[in-house]
Formats: C-alpha cells, sequence, structure tokens
C-alpha cells in the first residue's frame, strides 16, 4: 500500500512529462523551395487536397463537392457558363440557338470531341443522355429535366431539346448540369440508380487516372480534348479528412491547393503572421449564399410586417461580419441579390442596426409591455416569446444567441432552438417554426421564383410543397415572378428580376445577416495563374486553366 | 452514517474530496467564474494565451476558458449524476421486477436486455442523436434506454439469491402482497447496490458524454467539457498549439470521474464487510474486475478497458 | 458438451437475431421523415415526381410488404445498395474492414500479449512495485477518456516532435500491396492509433490476468503442487496459467465485436478509414442502408461472438451447462 502514491506519483510525472512537453510555442517550419528544375515530373501535378471521397463517380448521383469536382472535369456538358459576365460559353456544343419561342432548345456539337475511350462524340450520345437521364429518374435531376419533352436527334452532330414551355433559364440549366455520357457504355447498364461508374469514360479535359478509394484520385490531362486549353498535366486529389491536418500539409509542400472552405480563424493568422506560413495564400472571395432570418409569415405575430421590420433593425452586419466571420464577410441588402450578380438591383443597399427605431417601431406598432413584467406583448396582448431555430454549428448558432440577446435587450423575450440539421429541416418543412435562420442563395435567379412564390408554399401531404417554408404569398409577385421564368429577352428578364427584389426587400420575409466569404487557401511557389472568382474563391475553372508551372 | 464511514475510509475520503470540490465548483460557477461564458459581451481576445486575465487564455471566441471549465463542471454533473440515478432507478425497477415476479415479466426484461446488449451502442445513440437533437436531456434519456439493461441484469441475479432468503419467504407465507415484498424487502437489500452502482455509473456517463461531445453530439448550447475539446479540434486548436485549450477540459474530466470512481469503491466495501479484511491495493484490485462496463461508447480494442 | 446445452443456446441466439434483424429494419421507419427523404428533398420538385421516387425506392409499398422484401434480401446475403456510395452496403463494408482489424487486432494483440505479461509478473512479485504501479495506472486508465489520451499523443509526437504523421492510413502515392515502403508506411500511420488504444488494453488486461492468477494460486490444487516440492516458476506457468485463463477468454470473447466496430473516435482522431468512420460518415450524410447494415453487421458479430464464447467457455468448464 505505501508504494501506491509512489506509484500514481510516477505516472503523474510522465503524464506530467507528455504534457509539459506539448506546449512549446509554435517554431514556424523552414520554408520550403522545391528545385526549379525543368525535369521534375511532378512539376505540372497539381496537388489537391479534398475532405472527403468521391463515393462515386456517377455524373447523375454523386452530390458530394469531391464527386463533382472529379466529373466536372471527366464529362462534359453541352454549354459551360461564365458566372461573373453571366454568360454562357460553348462546351460540348459550338453554337446553340432558341427556336420556336422557346420550346425548341437547338445545339450543334464540335465535330473533334471523342470520349476517352477514343470514340467520337455524337449527337446520338447527347440525345441518348438527355433522355436517359428523364427516363432513368435520377432523384437530383427530375426537377432540371421536368420542363423536357423529349431530346431529339437532328443530324449526326445537332440536336434539339423539346420542352414542355419557355423558360429563361432552360438554356443554361439544361446546357450545364446535364452530362454528356457515351451511349455504347450507358445503355447497357441495367440498373442505372445503383450504377457507381467508378471507371468513368467521358469526353471532359480530364480522365480518371487512377482512384484509390478513401485515399487518393488522380486526374490527367486528355490533350486530345477539342478545347484543349490546360497546361496542368495532373491534378492529384488527396483525401485528408481532417482539415488542421490539410493546413499542416499544405504548410509542409505536400498539397497546393485546398478545395474546401477554410476557417476565417485559420485565415486571418495567415494574413497576420505571414511569416509563419511562407508561401501560403490565402484567398477570400464575395459569395451570393446569404445568412437570412425566416419568418413563419403564417403565425402571428411575424405576419405584421412591422415586427419583421424592428427584428431587421437589430441586426447589425458590420459587427457580426467582424466578430463572428473575423472580416471575411459582406453586408447583404434586403433585395437578397448579391452585388457580384448582373441581375443586381442597386436600390437597396445593407440595412443599418437602429435599436432605438425598432423600440420605437414595436411602441408604435403596439407590442407594449402592460402586464409589467419586463417584456413586450403583443398588440393583442398576449405573451411573447420569440424561438429562433438554428442549425447547431457556427457561425449559424452564434448569430441566434446574439438576436436573443439583442431581442431581450428592447424588451422582446427570446431563445433559440439548436437542432441537427435533419431535425431543423424537418421542422421547417412541416412547417413548425415561428423564427429560424437559414441560408440562401440567388445566384440562379430561378431561385427567385422557388422561394417566393405562393404555390411554392402551400402546404401538401403534412409539408411544405418547396422551400417558400414561411409561407409567402403575393398576387403580384407570382405574377411578375412567373413572367421572368418565361421571358427570353434579356433586358426585359433582368428589369423583372430586379422588380422582384424591390418586393422582396419590402416584405422582410428573410433579413438577411451576412454573407460568408468563401476563402480558399493555396501554396503559390510552384504554380502561377491563380484567380480569385466571386463565389468561388482561387479553386475555379479559370485558376485551373491558367495555372502554368514557376 | 454511511458518510462518516466514507470520511474515514482512506479513498473514500478522497474522492468525496474532489466530488465535493466539483460540486462546489458547479454550484458557486457564477461566483467563482471571472467571466460569463454564457454572457456574449464578456468575450474578448481570442485566442489568448494564458495568462493576465485569463489564467487559461481564452478559446477561438474569446471566452474565457477558466470560467468555461468552471461552468462545464454543471452539465458533467447534471448529466452525470441525474443519468446515474435514472439508469439506477430504471435499471433497479426492470431488475426487481424480473428476478422477483419470475414468469414473463423475467422473459420480457431480460430479452429485451439481451437484445440491448447487442445493438451497437454508439451508432444507435448517434442515430437517436440526429432526429431528437442532442440538448443535454436528450442525451440523459438516450443514455438511459442504452443503459438501464446492465443494471437490471446485476439487481435481477441478486434478487434471485434474495428470493430464498428466510425473510422474504416469512413475509410471503404471511400473505404480504408483491408490492410489498419487494418495496419493503427486496429493495432495501439491493439498495447497498443501487447506491454504488448509482455512484460509478455517473463516472462512466461523464466520460461517455465527454465522448458523444467530441464527436459533436454534445448539447450544442451547454458549455462542457466534452464539447470544449471538440471546439479545441474543430478550431484548430493543434494547428494554433493551444495546448490550454485541450488539457485543462481533459483534467477536469479525469478528476471529475476520479472522485466518483473512488468513492463508488469506498461505498461498496462499506456495504459489504467481507471485502474489508483484505489490503486496500487488494480491495481495488478486485473491485476494478468487477466493473459493469455500463457504457462503453469507445470500446478500445480488446475490450481491455477497465471501465467506460 | 452436451447437445441439449449446444442447441439451447443456438435456438437462443438464432430468436436474437431475429429480433435485432426486425428491429434493424423498423427502427430507422418509426423516426420521423423517411429513409430515402434526401432525394427528394429538392424542394422544386412536384408532389408527384416525389411519389414517383418513393415507389422507385420501394417505399410506396405498405410496411410488411417492404419487411418481407428486406428479410428476403437479407437471406440472399444482400444488405441494400448505399445512398452514398451507389454500391452494394456489403462491399463498402467489406472495403473497410480488413483496415479496421489492421488497426484493432493489433491493439489487442498488443494489449492481450502485454497484459498477460504484466498481470502474470504483478502477480508473482505480489506486493512489488510493479503490482503498485498496475493498480495506480489502472485507476489513472480508467477516469480519463482514451480520446483526450490520443489527442495528447498527437499534439506531442505528430506536432511537437513531429516523429509521427498525425492521421491517416498510408502516404498517398505508394504502391498498394505486400512492399516494404507500403506496409512500413501503414505501421507508422497506424503507431499512435495503436498506442492510443493499447494502453488501456494492456492495463485493463493485465488487472484481469493479475487477479485470476491470484485466485488460482490460492486453490487447492496449486497449494498441492507446491507443496509437492514443485518450483514455484513451474507452478505458476503449468498450473495456475492455464486456470486463469478462463476469465481471459471470456473477454476476449467479448471483445471481438469491438475488433470488426473499430474504434469510433479512435479512427475519427487519425482520419482511419474503418468500420468506426464508415459509421459516423454513414449517419453524417443519412445514408441509411448503410447505417442499416454497419447496424446489423456489428450486432450479428456480437450476437456470433457471445454463441461462441459460451461455448468455448463450457468445453472449459463444464459446470457453466448446468445453469
Amino acid at each position: 500500500m505505501k508504494r501506491l502514491p509512489l506509484a500514481l506519483t510516477a505516472v503523474f510525472l510522465v503524464a506530467a512529462l507528455v504534457l509539459g512537453c506539448a506546449p512549446k510555442p509554435a517554431t514556424p517550419p523552414a520554408p520550403q523551395t522545391p528545385p526549379p528544375a525543368p525535369v521534375d515530373p511532378d512539376a505540372r501535378n497539381l496537388k489537391v487536397a479534398v475532405l472527403s471521397d468521391a463515393r462515386n463517380l456517377n455524373p447523375y448521383m454523386g452530390m458530394g463537392s469531391t464527386e463533382t469536382y472529379i466529373t466536372g472535369f471527366v464529362y462534359d456538358t453541352l454549354l459551360g457558363y461564365d458566372e461573373e459576365k453571366g454568360e454562357l460559353r460553348p462546351g460540348l456544343a459550338d453554337t446553340w440557338t432558341v427556336l420556336e419561342g422557346g420550346k425548341v432548345l437547338r445545339f450543334e456539337l464540335n465535330k473533334q470531341a471523342k470520349f476517352s475511350d477514343g470514340k467520337p462524340v455524337t449527337a446520338e450520345d447527347a440525345v441518348f443522355s438527355f433522355n436517359f437521364v428523364k427516363q432513368a429518374r435520377f432523384p437530383g435531376f427530375m426537377a432540371i429535366t421536368a420542363n423536357v419533352i423529349e431530346a431529339v436527334l437532328v443530324d449526326q452532330y445537332t440536336l434539339d431539346l423539346k420542352l414542355m414551355a419557355p423558360q429563361s433559364g432552360s438554356l443554361r440549366l439544361l446546357g450545364t448540369t446535364v452530362s454528356i455520357v457515351p451511349k455504347h457504355i450507358w445503355e447497357g447498364i441495367q440498373s442505372p440508380l445503383n450504377f457507381p461508374n467508378l471507371q468513368p469514360v467521358g469526353s471532359g479535359p480530364f480522365k480518371l487516372a487512377e482512384k484509390v478509394d478513401g485515399q487518393y484520385m488522380v486526374l490527367e490531362n486528355r490533350k486530345e480534348h477539342h478545347r484543349h486549353q490546360y497546361d496542368l498535366e495532373k491534378i492529384t486529389l488527396t483525401v485528408v479528412r481532417d482539415e488542421t491536418v490539410g493546413i499542416m500539409s499544405l504548410l509542409a509542400g505536400k498539397f497546393d491547393l485546398l478545395a474546401w472552405r477554410v476557417d476565417p480563424a485559420v485565415a486571418e493568422d495567415v494574413m497576420k503572421n505571414p511569416g509563419q506560413y511562407p508561401n501560403v495564400k490565402v484567398a477570400a472571395a464575395p459569395s451570393s449564399s446569404t445568412t437570412t432570418v425566416m419568418f413563419n409569415l403564417r403565425n402571428e405575430p411575424y405576419n405584421d410586417i412591422n415586427f419583421r421590420k424592428a427584428i431587421s433593425l437589430l441586426i447589425d452586419q458590420d459587427k457580426l461580419i467582424k466578430d463572428l466571420l473575423l472580416g471575411f464577410g459582406r453586408t447583404q441588402g434586403p433585395g437578397l441579390v448579391a452585388p457580384t450578380m448582373f441581375y443586381y438591383n442597386d436600390k437597396f443597399p445593407a440595412v443599418k442596426a437602429d435599436p432605438n427605431a425598432a423600440k420605437a417601431l414595436l411602441d408604435q406598432a403596439g407590442y407594449k409591455d402592460a402586464t409589467g413584467d419586463g417584456w413586450r406583448e403583443t398588440p393583442k396582448g398576449d405573451q411573447l416569446v420569440v424561438d429562433i431555430l438554428t442549425v447547431n454549428v457556427p457561425p449559424q448558432i452564434n448569430v441566434a444567441e446574439y438576436l436573443v440577446a439583442e431581442l431581450k435587450k428592447i424588451g422582446i423575450n427570446a431563445k433559440f432552438t439548436p437542432l441537427t440539421a435533419e431535425a431543423l429541416r424537418n421542422r421547417q418543412m412541416a412547417p413548425d417554426f415561428d423564427v429560424s435562420l437559414f441560408n440562401l442563395s440567388f445566384s440562379n435567379p430561378d431561385m427567385m421564383f422557388f422561394y417566393y412564390h405562393t404555390s411554392r408554399g402551400l402546404i401538401t401531404g403534412g409539408r411544405v410543397a418547396g422551400f417558400n417554408y414561411g409561407g409567402h404569398s403575393d398576387p403580384n409577385y407570382d405574377v411578375i415572378s412567373e413572367a421572368m421564368r418565361a421571358e427570353l429577352n434579356r433586358d426585359r428578364y433582368v428589369e423583372l428580376l430586379k422588380q422582384m427584389q424591390e418586393h422582396i426587400a419590402g416584405v422582410y420575409y428573410h433579413v438577411p445577416v451576412f454573407t460568408a466569404d468563401v476563402i480558399n487557401m493555396y501554396r503559390d511557389d510552384r504554380f502561377t495563374g491563380w484567380y480569385n472568382q466571386p463565389e468561388r474563391s482561387v479553386s475555379n475553372a479559370t485558376t485551373y486553366r491558367q495555372l502554368r508551372p514557376k | 452514517m454511511t458518510l462518516r464511514r466514507l470520511l474515514r475510509h482512506p479513498t473514500g475520503r478522497v474522492g468525496l474530496l474532489l466530488i465535493l470540490l466539483v460540486t462546489l465548483v458547479a454550484l458557486a460557477a457564477p461566483a467563482l467564474a471571472p467571466f460569463d461564458p454564457y454572457n456574449l459581451d464578456h468575450r474578448t481576445v481570442r485566442r489568448a494565451r494564458p495568462g493576465g486575465v485569463h489564467w487559461l487564455g481564452t478559446d477561438a471566441f474569446g471566452n474565457d476558458i477558466l470560467s468555461k471549465l468552471i461552468y462545464g463542471a454543471r452539465i458533467s454533473l447534471v448529466v452525470g449524476l441525474s443519468t446515474g440515478i435514472i439508469v439506477t432507478l430504471t435499471g433497479a425497477a426492470m431488475g426487481i421486477a424480473a428476478g422477483y415476479l419470475g414468469g414473463l415479466a423475467d422473459t420480457l426484461v431480460m430479452r429485451t436486455a439481451d437484445i440491448l446488449f447487442v445493438i451497437p451502442g454508439l451508432p444507435l445513440m448517434i442515430m437517436l442523436a440526429t432526429y431528437f437533437g442532442t440538448r443535454f436531456y436528450m442525451i440523459i434519456i438516450i443514455f438511459t434506454i442504452l443503459g438501464w439493461a446492465g443494471v437490471a441484469r446485476m439487481i435481477r441475479s441478486q434478487v434471485l439469491s434474495l428470493k430464498s432468503q428466510n425473510y422474504v419467504v416469512a413475509a410471503e407465507t404471511a400473505g404480504a402482497t408483491s408490492l410489498y415484498v419487494m418495496s419493503r424487502h427486496i429493495l432495501p437489500a439491493v439498495s447497498p447496490l443501487l447506491i454504488v452502482n448509482g455512484v460509478l455509473a455517473s463516472a462512466g456517463v461523464m466520460v461517455a458524454e465527454a465522448g458523444l461531445s467530441f464527436l459533436g453530439f454534445g448539447d450544442p448550447v451547454a458549455v462542457s467539457w466534452g464539447k470544449m475539446l471538440q471546439e479545441a479540434q474543430a478550431n484548430h486548436g493543434l494547428l494554433f498549439r493551444a495546448w490550454w485549450w485541450i488539457i485543462p477540459p481533459g483534467l477536469a474530466i479525469f478528476v471529475t470521474v476520479l472522485g466518483f470512481m473512488l468513492t463508488g469503491y469506498a461505498l461498496e466495501e462499506i456495504f459489504n464487510p467481507q471485502v474489508r479484511r483484505a489490503r486496500m491495493s487488494q480491495r481495488l484490485f478486485r473491485r476494478l474486475r468487477k466493473d459493469p462496463s455500463l457504457l462503453t461508447l469507445d470500446e478500445p480494442a480488446g475490450g481491455g478497458a477497465v471501465n467506460a | 458438451m452436451s447437445g441439449a446445452y449446444f442447441m439451447r443456446r443456438l435456438f437462443q441466439t438464432a430468436v436474437l437475431m431475429f429480433v435485432v434483424i426486425t428491429l434493424n429494419f423498423f427502427l430507422p421507419r418509426v423516426m420521423p421523415g423517411d429513409p430515402a427523404r434526401h432525394y427528394y428533398e429538392d424542394p422544386r420538385l412536384s408532389e408527384e415526381a416525389r411519389q414517383e421516387i418513393k415507389a422507385l425506392f420501394g417505399l410506396d409499398k405498405p410496411l410488411s410488404y417492404q419487411y418481407f422484401a428486406y428479410l428476403k434480401n437479407l437471406f440472399r446475403g444482400e444488405l441494400g445498395v448505399s445512398y452514398t456510395y451507389r454500391r452494394p452496403v456489403m462491399q463498402v463494408i467489406s472495403s473497410r474492414i480488413p483496415w479496421t482489424v489492421a488497426l484493432t487486432a493489433s491493439a489487442s494483440l498488443i494489449s492481450i500479449a502485454g497484459g498477460i505479461i504484466y498481470g502474470a509478473y504483478a502477480a508473482w512479485r505480489r506486493g512489488g512495485t510493479a503490482e503498485s504501479a498496475l493498480l495506480a495506472s489502472a485507476i489513472i486508465v480508467s477516469a480519463m477518456p482514451t480520446f483526450w489520451f490520443a489527442l495528447l499523443l498527437v499534439m506531442l509526437f505528430a506536432f511537437t516532435l513531429k516523429w509521427l504523421p498525425a492521421f491517416g492510413m498510408v502516404t498517398p502515392g505508394l504502391a498498394r500491396g505486400l512492399n516494404l515502403p507500403f506496409l512500413a508506411s501503414v505501421a507508422r500511420h497506424a503507431f499512435l492509433p495503436v498506442v492510443s488504444m493499447a494502453l488501456s488494453g494492456i492495463i485493463g488486461y493485465a488487472v484481469l490476468v493479475r487477479n485470476s492468477m491470484i485466485d488460482v494460486t490460492s486453490e487447492d490444487f496449486v497449494r498441492t503442487a507446491r507443496a509437492k516440492g514443485l518450483n514455484s516458476r513451474v507452478v505458476l506457468y503449468k498450473h495456475a496459467f492455464r486456470n486463469a485463463m478462463l476469465p481471459l477468454v471470456t473477454r476476449i470473447g467479448l471483445s471481438l465485436s469491438g475488433i470488426i466496430g473499430g474504434a469510433v473516435i479512435i479512427e475519427t482522431i487519425f482520419s482511419w478509414e474503418g468500420m468506426g468512420l464508415l459509421i459516423i460518415e454513414a449517419s453524417r450524410s443519412l445514408d441509411y442502408p448503410l447505417m442499416q447494415g454497419t447496424m446489423l453487421i456489428l450486432a450479428t458479430i456480437t450476437v456470433l461472438a457471445n454463441f461462441a464464447t459460451d461455448l468455448v467457455y463450457a468445453q472449459l468448464d463444464p459446470r457453466v451447462q448446468l445453469k
């Protein structure tokens, strides 16, 4: 027994030693300057770290970011889309025409295009792909192909897509999302939904040379691609799973790029202490995905615009961006369209926080503390506790915390309920919520229809039909948004979109909190040509095309 | 009475002292903590190193680590103790019913227990947490669902041997109802076992709760030690060499769990006089072997974990 | 072993298996929402399209029909197709099992071997420093969360000393197979996770072995052997040790499911692509077939391991069969 304390001490000593060694101050790792030798076999091999494996490579089933990364390089679509200019550009198709008042889309394919097995890409493959996607009923593509009647072969290199109704978004939606697959391989597939496609054959600029499940994937440049424009020979994607480890490996020179949005805290550290991160750069790009406070317009008192407006006056976007995003974010106007979009209506800049105005507005609208308990009641005299639903992760959960504190300061009793993403979606769809944090993006104008149109907020079978969880309903908006979807004239289209923003800015259905930047982290010692694009940061098509070894 | 004996017991004294310390810290948290981790206005410099106002530095949001540590005692104790108590009571009720009534009740309880023993606990926990959220009361419920069966088994075997004891048989022949016998004779007889189990289960649950929080399935609102470790990981504690995010919460868990374990062992010896004749180290060894692995959240390979 | 005992245990095991299989089917279905929902989550979909997708996954059929279809598939050894992998669940799981086993089995072997040696030594030198150290470390290990210990190891060896990789299973780019660089790389990556797991394992087994050795050495036949003048080392290893192995068999049997099931937190910390990480991944991406598949495999292994342990135990100790 006497020895027990002694032994305990010994074990503690060992433990203390372990602990004592760890908290050493950070020593900056030695800068790694790889020899600029032209003989380096890896000189044109871009090494990218990803957080998850590509679990399947079926271009119609893969939904994860690594999956779309790979299939995006391996397969071509008929068209490309230049997000900055808001313009379509050629893909497999050289030209495209809108016929019969928008009910037919005609594409003419490039005659040089070949699949990676050497067979040429013909209109038959494209026709097959569209009809296959429609018939196989890939869940992710049902909405995309909903407006398509069928694809029809015109000649060897020409095809028509026959649509049910003219829609402004159809060309972009169908042209840029449906990968064209080789008919000679896919027509034999019995069960398309369960086809993992682990040896993909596509006509894209790269082909998958190697894939080791859960470990890494190698993409190889297809120099024979009909629009050969990449200098990179290889892109190696390594699955790292843990962000910290990815960052450490980038620092050690094992990667050139991390293919995920890095934590603002890390970006801030890199900018403040560049000496500790030799050759490492961060790039922050504005995004269009805005965090908002969404109200359920079906419930009292959230159906009262004054109440919603008062809450919007409590949100100090600048402060939240500084505190929660460490400055890596932008304020967002009530029109909810990001300023980087070509249809942005600049009449609706971000609202400045003004708690006193909020108080005045509440007083005026009849939200007063009549019972003397320190909290305001509704104009009808009902007790009021605002319950804000949020997903249980930062920064959303911190936004909810902040809102509760601000509401309490102006005399409104409030609490917040953190939920898992799944549970939150359940509550929003039910719809069983009063106030909820909600991320939305209007980078695709069609979404302005899907988030706000009356039909998308109707309750069928115990759940909200679409994204309009709060049940916004306005006959006038419905008319404009329907007209927008059918408008083929660009100027009138943009005009309608601007009108819709005016409406959105006035209803306070989704009140913007902030728009977090997309931050990428990369090394610039091996390659030049990094291009920071809005929405994407440096991991974008332009960068990949421009990258040249140093 | 028991308390006095506990205080005279060498390890019991240490255990009780540790529990007392943690409980006091939890109760007096607002007075002890230099900052309020729940108050957004109390946030200061992010990732400050230990020193100055912040004895243990600050976290990624500028919250004082020492204050989080102090407030974290609350959630650990609440989850640990209430789960310990609820699991033990539920298990006791089931075990007594199964052991004493026998027949259908026995079959029902024991077969349910069999099922709970083979269903992998952690996946089930994650599934339940995904649907029902991870507020601390949900965690208590989930732990109870998964944990009662172990207690029930143990109590049942105890009850089976009690059933043939003279005083129980005498009460039965005197015409006492089952309910009367169970509550007046059986329950008091097994209650020392229950107390020991409750204390040890609390210790197991605290480790399990920390593990669950670490995986991201902890209470998203409450400040807890497991969550502090999870945040250290999520906020790149290793990258920033923020050792003060990692070491203090782990030590806090260790000290608290140790307190409960030592108290539990001591209580068992007090209730069970036969063991007391052996040397203390002998008794501890015996005790270590007997631990029911109540909630083996992350059973290391080989099942070698002495307990949870 | 008597045939009756075997049949009784076999019957119990079969019933238990059936209940587990049934529960595994119904559990996700009684939860709010439904298993294929994230497929028709796209709110641009019309209600008709939503129904079509449900039909595609067989979810429009009555529950009883789905249940029998599930049983039928199970009987053929099919666990369905993973939502995210688009591959049979069986295939996904079997690609993970070798990695998990590599990790957990080596940790187990080290634990068992180390535990037996340490435990036997502590028992032999009763009252010595080794015994006290064992007791002290046993108390510490049981109060310390394993994952915290693992974090400390990562902090020290991977980040401060930079001796070992902090994560992953192998350096990318190495040719896979039975070649030295590949195996060495795996071993380097496995070092920290194995050590984190083996620490508590060694101590746990050592306590067990020490206790049963001491039990056994105080039993009659050992005393007799000693009285006959046999040297104490022979007594220890030949007589006591064999009998002391009984509880060890039970413990090893119970740990079998852990060898396949992996250690969820350890695999998460070290990004080890095993079953544990798969479970987390499946639940994060709401891949129900995969979740159900892993649950079923783990439960089955536990049931079978328990069954096998009982049989072995009955063989070693015939008294059990009378119970």
